[in-house]
């Protein structure tokens, strides 16, 4: 299976995490991973360890912060959260993927001359 | 920037908390894949399906670890600090490479740090004055009559008046004087110097006040102003020292300052009391017989003006001034120069050349520890092989090596500098004494930067070559013959090859100039000198004009003197008389009978000594013609003389100076010659003898003469009945601290000396290394054909035939280094040129000496390993592969 390298996607996962973490609050990496299966209705299949390597990233810019606890089924876990930092930058790059979305979806829909 | 910044941190954070965060990465993994596992189990496969899912939809767990490790840090870094400890454990595997390896390096760079603190202290850093790169030395050299450089009185008052390049200009002389009127007299260095000496300096008397400008008037100089170390000693630290009256030479001057403990006179020789210049402005002007000298003149250069545009001015200023009515004009010229040079511009050529010498062992260190490197790879080659084919890239190996030399290096740069804490008080104490800076030579961070530096170029240079050699794997090969294949060493030993013709050149280059520094050396100090200097001891007496105002008087109390030193226990002869090799030179002009007489200036010159009947004996200075002086040759007596040959042969050249008649004064008598004797080297020990003439001091009288005993004790035990000799006959009599004639010599022989132990001492250094190395290299070498050997064996070749081989061998790469190494001392040697006295730089007996000598000791190292090689016995070596 292919990784995830390229900036784009791995600017799209970041988010991701970033709006599930900001929707569900604290969560543990399994959890972020399902919950990414889950409203992707399993279109989206991706390698799950990824999805450590962005937390690592949110991580590192202080977007998130992290903490161990307790998971569900009593076992040690680390939870993560949004920070405000991080919930000002969802803002931002929602705004800018609408932004691009939607001049994407604008020049997909452009037709084709034939 | 900000967030560049955040992860920087974040990154840092990482490095530090490397293990935690790896074990937290470890326990998040685990528990991902655990719940992945009984979600899967939930949904219906067994265990076993269940847990190769997870792992799957995971992706690579190895890879995304590694992948979280690299981003959570730096990985370089990472793999250094792995490095680092994977090195130490390699070193600490192997302790007696490593202890050998540390040494020689430790060696390297502590003689190294050692010298560099020296020449740091020395050549670098500022004189002990504020903006003290601003201050010029000038001295004029007044050429045919003398090579001294003094100022005529007049010039530097000329210069004073009228320079434009200079803030101030100061004079002054220094003389010795002795302290009377409080218990035992006390010799003294003063210094009469002008007013404006101290505030040119940028110095504060720390008590009292400076000289005032109308002091420096001859008439208005009865002050004085005390060093610091004086004051302590003579003054109890007093404070009402002021305004106090002191005795100099039956002279009473008051007190009028103490100056600071730091301040360091700007002479050779510290100084212990100051008086003004006291010199008589309107006569000097005048330029006539009454010209006096200073011996010093001091400047501060304006703010702005280049030493070369001082220089230029002065010049223009000095081809004004009118000559002194005895002197022609064209032979003065003016030198001006920092202060720093008049210091250390004797010094400076020394410094150097044991700088480059020591970086030469340095190399040869570095070849030494490269060659104990090599031979490592060998047996590292397995190694090599098992983690190259584990995935390492050859730049990752060449790293580890690298990391390897670097922590050598560090180990030896700690030996290094411990070393050079010990060392250094040695190599201060072959210093002269008169450079300033020494007295608080620190080992400081300029130092320890300059350890670290050199450690750590060693280490490339020591650790580049072998670590590319030995991150050479052939894996398959080395995995499958397990290290011991004779093959793919070709360039290998084209490596060693040169590594060892490498050494010997630079030994070579070693041995050639400090062989030439140290024949200069000896042939300064013992050859030549025209006396035996062995078994005398010598003490300087000055005796004041005050109570020995004329010679009837000096020669009364000599004479007495004589008589009791001579009957003191130990004993065995004693003299009177001047010393070579004295400081300046021949100043005193004299006339001969029967030849035009010239004014003062143009007259012939010749070194004037008074001496004892027995001077001659003791210093065993032969008697070449006539007679040698009598106890007859007394006042009463016709007035004698005797002369060197160098003056027989500039004023007699062709006939015989036998009962000729000279005089130095005109208002003198004339003296007969009554005999000619050996030159002695009087004006310093490199250069040639000069025109002596002797009087009988009952002639003449002597206010100044050196008694002279010779006695098999030392100085410290005849001293005491010295002094209560004289004491007896005059309490008032000062007498300077007794020496041997060999110390002197020693001394004014300091700064070849210092070359020559220096230079002499890291040649037998570099010649002991380059043995080492050799010898390494040969064995090596010798290992690494065994099985060559063994086979040439096996196949009839006599063991004298292997021997043969292997000298044949090592004779190549000796050749080889000789070459290159005697064509880099031809060039190089031009830089110790002057340093050496009566041999010349290419001197062909040298190095005929070195080359043989190098060649020797390089074939004797080669014995132990063509000897082995010659004891092979070729069915084990062959069954061994």
């Amino acid at each position: 299976m292919p990784q995830i390298k390229s900036e784009v996607l791995q600017g799209t996962l970041d988010l991701m995490v970033l709006k599930t973490l900001a929707a569900i609050g604290p969560l543990h990496g399994y959890g972020v991973a399902r919950r990414i299966e889950q409203v992707s209705q399993e279109l989206l299949r991706l390698n799950e360890g990824t999805v450590y390597q962005s937390l690592l990233r949110l991580t590192q810019k202080a977007w998130i912060s992290s903490k161990w606890g307790v998971s569900e089924n009593n076992r040690r876990a680390r939870f993560y959260s949004i920070t405000s930092a991080g919930r000002k930058q969802l803002v931002r790059e929602t705004e800018s993927w609408g932004r691009i979305s939607g001049v994407v979806g604008r020049v997909l829909q452009l037709e084709d001359r034939s | 920037m900000l967030a560049a910044l955040r992860l920087m941190v974040a990154r840092v954070r990482g490095l530090i908390g490397r293990r935690s965060a790896e074990d937290d990465v470890d326990q998040e993994i685990h528990l991902h894949l655990a719940m992945l596992t009984e979600r899967l189990m939930r949904q219906g496969m067994n265990e076993e399906e269940a847990q190769s899912a997870a792992r799957r939809q995971f992706g690579g767990v190895t890879a995304t670890k590694e992948e979280l490790r690299q981003r959570r840090s730096f990985p370089l870094i990472e793999a250094f600090l792995q490095d680092v400890r994977y090195a130490f454990r390699q070193l600490g595997k192997t302790p007696a490479f490593t202890a050998v390896a540390v040494s020689i390096l430790a060696l390297g760079v502590g003689t190294n740090t050692g010298i560099f603190s020296i020449v740091d202290a020395v050549l670098l850093r500022p004189l002990p004055y504020k903006d003290g790169a601003q201050l010029v030395w000038l001295g004029e050299v007044v050429k045919g009559d003398t090579t001294d450089e003094v100022t005529l009185t007049p010039d530097f008052l000329d210069w004073r008046a009228r320079n434009q390049a200079f803030t101030a200009m100061a004079a002054f002389n220094t003389t010795e004087r002795t302290l009377t009127g409080s218990g035992e007299p006390l010799p003294l260095s003063t210094a009469k110097a002008s007013a404006t000496l101290l505030p040119l300096l940028e110095v504060q008397p720390m008590l009292g006040r400076n000289f005032r400008s109308d002091e420096d008037q001859k008439g208005h100089d009865k002050v004085a102003i005390l060093s610091y170390g004086l004051w302590q000693q003579a003054f109890g630290a007093s404070q009402d020292v002021i305004g106090k009256s002191i005795r100099i030479d039956d002279q009473l001057l008051i007190v009028v300052g103490v100056l600071p403990r730091e301040f360091r006179f700007p002479s050779s020789e510290p100084v212990d009391l100051l008086t003004p210049l006291g010199k008589n402005e309107a006569v000097e002007s005048k330029r006539s017989e009454g010209t006096t000298i200073v011996r010093d003149v001091i400047a501060r250069l304006k703010p702005g003006v280049s030493l070369e545009q001082a220089r230029a001015e002065m010049e223009v200023i000095e081809s004004h001034l009118a000559p002194p009515s005895f002197m022609s004009a064209a032979r003065i010229t003016v030198s001006v120069i920092s202060l720093r040079e008049r210091f250390v511009g004797n010094v400076r050529a020394a410094l150097i050349a044991v700088l480059c010498a020591v970086a030469f062992v340095l190399l040869l260190a570095c070849a030494n520890v490269a060659n104990l490197l090599l031979s490592r790879a060998v047996t590292r080659q397995r190694e090599m092989a098992i983690r190259s084919a584990l995935g390492a890239s050859r730049w990752r190996l060449v790293m580890q090596l690298l990391v390897e030399s670097l922590m050598l290096a560090a180990l030896g740069c700690l030996g290094g500098l411990t070393l050079a804490f010990w060392t250094r008080g040695v190599f201060v104490s072959l210093l002269p004494k008169s450079i300033p800076g020494l007295e608080t030579l620190p080992l400081d961070l300029r130092v320890f930067a300059f350890a670290v530096a050199v450690a750590s170029v060693s280490a490339i240079v020591f650790g580049l070559g072998p670590a590319l050699s030995t991150a050479r794997p052939p894996v398959v090969e080395s995995l499958i013959s397990g290290g011991r294949s004779a093959t793919g060493g070709v360039q290998r030993q084209r490596w060693l090859n040169l590594l060892a013709s490498a050494q010997i050149a630079i030994a070579i280059v070693l041995l050639t100039g400090g062989g030439l520094v140290l024949e200069s050396f000896w042939k300064l100090r013992y050859r030549d000198l025209g006396f035996q200097p062995n078994h005398l001891l010598t003490a300087h007496m000055q005796l004041s004009r005050a109570r020995y105002p004329d010679s009837a008087k000096q020669i009364a109390f000599l004479d007495t003197l004589l008589d009791s030193v001579g009957n003191l226990p130990g004993v065995e002869g004693v003299g009177i008389g001047n010393l070579p090799p004295g400081e300046g030179h021949a100043t005193n002009g004299f006339g001969i009978e029967g030849r035009q007489q010239l004014p003062r200036g143009r007259r012939p010159v010749a070194q004037r000594y008074a001496v004892s009947v027995e001077y001659f004996r003791l210093l065993e200075i032969p008697l070449v013609e006539g007679r040698g002086f009598l106890e007859s040759d007394n006042a009463a007596a016709a007035p004698v003389a005797l002369i060197s040959e160098t003056f027989a042969r500039r004023n007699f050249p062709g006939e015989s100076s036998l009962g000729r008649r000279v005089r130095l004064e005109s208002a003198d008598a004339w003296r007969t010659i009554v005999g000619v004797v050996g030159d002695v080297k009087t004006a310093g020990l490199a250069a040639a003898p000069e025109a002596v003439i002797y009087f009988p001091y009952r002639q003449t009288g002597a206010n100044a003469v050196d008694v002279i005993l010779r006695s098999g004790l030392d100085p410290g035990a005849i001293a005491p009945g010295l002094r209560k000799t004289v004491a007896r006959l005059d309490p008032q009599q000062p007498v300077a601290e007794m020496s041997t004639m060999d110390r002197r010599l020693t001394e004014s022989a300091s700064r070849p000396r210092l070359a020559a132990v220096l230079l002499g001492s890291f040649a037998a250094l570099g010649l002991i290394l380059a043995t080492v190395g050799l010898y390494g290299v040969m064995s090596f070498l010798v290992r690494w054909r065994f099985r060559e050997i063994g086979i040439r064996l096996a196949i009839g070749a006599q063991p004298s035939d292997v021997t043969r081989m292997i000298f044949a061998h090592s004779f190549k790469v000796i050749l080889g280094g000789v070459v290159v190494g005697v064509c880099c001392s031809l060039w190089l040697n031009r830089l110790i040129q002057t340093l050496l006295y009566g041999v010349s730089a290419a001197d062909p007996l040298t190095f005929v000496l070195a080359t043989g000598f190098l060649c020797l000791v390089g074939l004797s190292a080669s014995y132990l390993p063509a000897r082995e090689a010659s004891g092979i016995d070729p069915i084990t070596t062959l069954r061994s592969e």
